[in-house]
């Protein structure tokens, strides 16, 4: 075993340490390096967010392109929110930024999340496997029927479509337990083998 | 009034309108709009960021007013704040100040704290993930078999596990995502109409 | 008390204690256990593979902190594929710690003969998630006046061969949500339904499942799935990286999670039993 002499590998080893000291009890340590966690996230946003306005608004403005002064209005009446008498300002910028959004998603969802989708299970029914989505899809769908009910026989239909969902979450849970123990994985990684030297 | 009611729906219904319009027809000067509009919300978007920090700041500074010094958590959030700001603005964010933030106390912590659910999940497997009836079973039998498919021990104790769970992957997820991500869209779809159309305007503060 | 109801009470903080064993250990003595790779990495494999020498991929680093872990082995291995086909490199970020990532995962570059801003370029963060996607598609100089250096846009060889989404041979994003910047399904709308670019798709475990659909319609040529996937990745370009390394204590985490299940579930079937016995007994 070697410990690092790296500074770094110190501070990020015992603070992985004080997060994972939560699990024994909730402790004074826990909560100063969450806080600390916390404002350095927003540090780094800031940072970040200066030097994205520079590349993405001030430069292309100091080379001519005067028009982007209006934006930025709008970006500052952003925060009008936190003045009373005129936070009814920013519902400008609200609505542009979320009229714009609803429409930019709006026309690429109708041709990737429905056409796109619904003409791949329009395949032919040739495999096992082809059947299977198809059904899926079809049993799935009938489930979010929420207008008519289905009763008697037809009730079958939607039990199918929630038993198939229900697959569909067991995979998608199988998965996310995949994805946080690797998180753990890349934490023990770096107290064990980079910090011990193990 | 106008400013407070009609302003706003005008502007969400000419934006959403135009770069829905310029998708689908090819009109040079709709397209050339749309294209001005986008890139304007790129502009807003990052005064938003700054949203979160604000609020931040306020939000403790009161703490630190009430409490004083003795809070040394909103301190020490304040005070890294600070710093990560100081130095990245000021060394640069190839500076080894604002790697070492990033690399030993952002990334580390945001780890270990996104990594505190797999210890969860673990109590959670014996003392909650219960069988009781068709829908459970079959959401736990294939987690189980996806999560043994999907690592090579998995596969020794199984040995049908890694074929299982590509078929489950592939075919049988496939089949129920499809139907969610369908419905979802539709409804996503029609959330977004009645937000340009101006008859969802809670969203922007609107009553 | 028989031994069911034991654990039932047992301290939660015994549970953490096993899971963090299972994770040490086989990261301290690693075991080497051989990889299986799937048909999905194998998919992407060969798409990655059949790309043109000297092409020009666009990659999204779009995820935060905590899941580089995932991603940055994907990342690497990927530009493993890239390096001898000297294939050239587009980096842009919608999460505020994606440029940094991007620049660590690039310095893989270097042993390849790469020179930035002729062979690869890191433009930076963008905000507004989606709408800035689609703009910078239409015309990434619209977005990116300076790259991540502080470069002129302008005085790059490498984006001067850029007008727009069409002229990339595939996209990639890294991706772990749409929360906070731009997720899979804003890249599929922007890049395969908006301008036909081919996208490779690299996430988290959490969004395997609900992005499959995309593999299946063939709007999207492949995907790479959380750290196992990077594993396999790694197997097949021949070189042991982070996910191959992880993958012996994922086996022995996962393979605990499914025991601790199958336990919890026979207790609860053994005390149905007995108050069904104790019940039985009771009423006569």
């Amino acid at each position: 075993m070697r410990i690092s002499t790296d500074i770094g590998a110190w501070v990020g080893a015992l603070s992985a340490l004080a997060i994972y000291s939560v699990l024994y009890k909730e402790n004074p340590v826990y909560r100063l390096v969450e806080n600390i966690f916390v404002g350095a996230s927003a540090g780094i946003a800031v940072v970040v967010g200066v030097q994205t306005f520079q590349s993405t608004a001030w430069v292309p403005m100091a080379k001519g392109n005067t028009w982007l002064v209006v934006p930025m209005v709008l970006g500052v009446l952003l925060y009008a929110r936190y003045t009373p008498s005129v936070s009814y300002l920013n519902r400008i910028p609200l609505s542009f930024l979320l009229g714009t959004s609803a429409g930019v998603a709006m026309r690429g969802a109708i041709e990737s999340q429905i056409v796109g989708q619904l003409s791949a299970t329009m395949i032919n029914l040739n495999s096992f496997d082809a059947l299977v989505i198809f059904l899926g899809t079809v049993t799935s769908l009938a489930y979010f029927f929420l207008t008519y009910r289905f009763s008697g026989r037809a009730a079958v239909v939607s039990m199918w479509g929630r038993y198939f969902m229900m697959a569909a979450f067991g995979a998608a849970f199988g998965n996310t337990v995949m994805g946080r123990v690797s998180a753990a994985i890349g934490r023990f990684q770096f107290i064990f083998l980079k910090w011990l030297g193990m | 009034m106008f400013i407070r009611k009609m302003l706003p729906t005008i502007i969400a219904f000419v934006c959403g309108t135009t770069v829905t319009v310029a998708y689908f027809f090819a009109i040079p000067s709709v397209q050339s709009l749309a294209q001005n509009i986008m890139q304007w919300r790129s502009v807003v978007a990052v005064f938003a960021l700054g949203l979160g920090a604000v609020n931040i700041i306020m939000v403790h500074t009161k703490n630190l007013k009430r409490d004083g010094l003795k809070n040394i958590y909103s301190l020490a959030l304040l005070a890294m704040f600070c710093i990560t700001i100081l130095v990245g603005l000021g060394l640069g964010q190839s500076s080894k100040g604002y790697r070492f933030i990033f690399d030993y106390i952002n990334v580390p912590t945001g780890s270990a704290i996104f990594s505190l659910l797999a210890f969860y999940i673990g109590t959670a497997a014996y003392r909650a993930f219960r069988v009781k009836n068709a829908e459970a079973a079959i959401l736990l039998i294939t987690g189980c078999v996806v999560m043994l498919g999907r690592v090579p021990l998995g596969a020794r104790i199984l040995p049908v596990a890694p074929r299982l769970t590509d078929w489950i992957m592939t075919v049988l997820n496939v089949g129920g995502q499809r139907g969610v991500m369908v419905a979802g869209a539709i409804g996503f779809i029609a959330v977004s109409l009645r937000i340009i159309a101006g008859l969802e305007r809670r969203v922007y503060g609107v009553e | 008390m028989d031994i069911f109801e034991r654990l039932q009470n047992l301290d939660k903080r015994v549970f953490y204690l096993m899971m963090a064993l299972a994770i040490a250990i086989p990261t301290i003595r690693p075991i080497g256990l051989p990889i299986t790779v799937t048909t999905a990495v194998q998919k992407t494999y060969d798409f990655v593979k059949s790309l043109p020498d000297g092409s020009k991929v666009l990659i999204g680093f779009d995820y935060e902190p905590g899941d580089e872990i995932d991603l940055n082995p994907q990342a690497i291995a990927l530009f493993h594929v890239f390096g001898p086909k000297k294939i050239k490199v587009v980096a842009i970020s919608s999460f505020p710690a994606g440029p940094m990532f991007a620049e660590e995962c690039m310095m893989v570059l270097a042993q390849y003969g790469y020179k930035y801003g002729v062979d690869y370029v890191n433009l930076g963060h963008y905000a507004g998630g989606e709408s800035t996607l689609a703009a910078f598609a239409t015309k990434p100089t619209s977005i990116f006046s300076k790259d991540w250096l502080k470069n002129d846009i302008a005085s790059l060889p490498l984006m001067k061969e850029i007008t727009s989404m069409k002229d990339f041979s595939m996209a990639m994003t890294l991706n772990d949500g749409p929360t906070g910047g731009t997720g899979t399904h804003e890249w599929v709308r922007q890049s395969v339904m908006a301008h036909g670019t081919p996208l490779i798709m690299g996430c988290t475990g959490v969004l395997a499942a609900s992005n499959m659909t995309y593999v299946q319609s063939g709007q999207c040529k492949g995907i790479l799935a959380g750290l196992a996937a990077a594993a396999e990745f790694e197997k097949l370009i021949g070189k042991k990286g982070t996910g191959t390394v992880g993958m012996d204590a994922q086996s022995m985490a996962h393979v605990l999670i499914v025991a601790f299940v199958l336990l919890g579930n026979v207790a609860m079937i053994v005390s149905r039993q007995r108050a069904k016995t104790a019940g039985g007994g009771a009423s006569r």
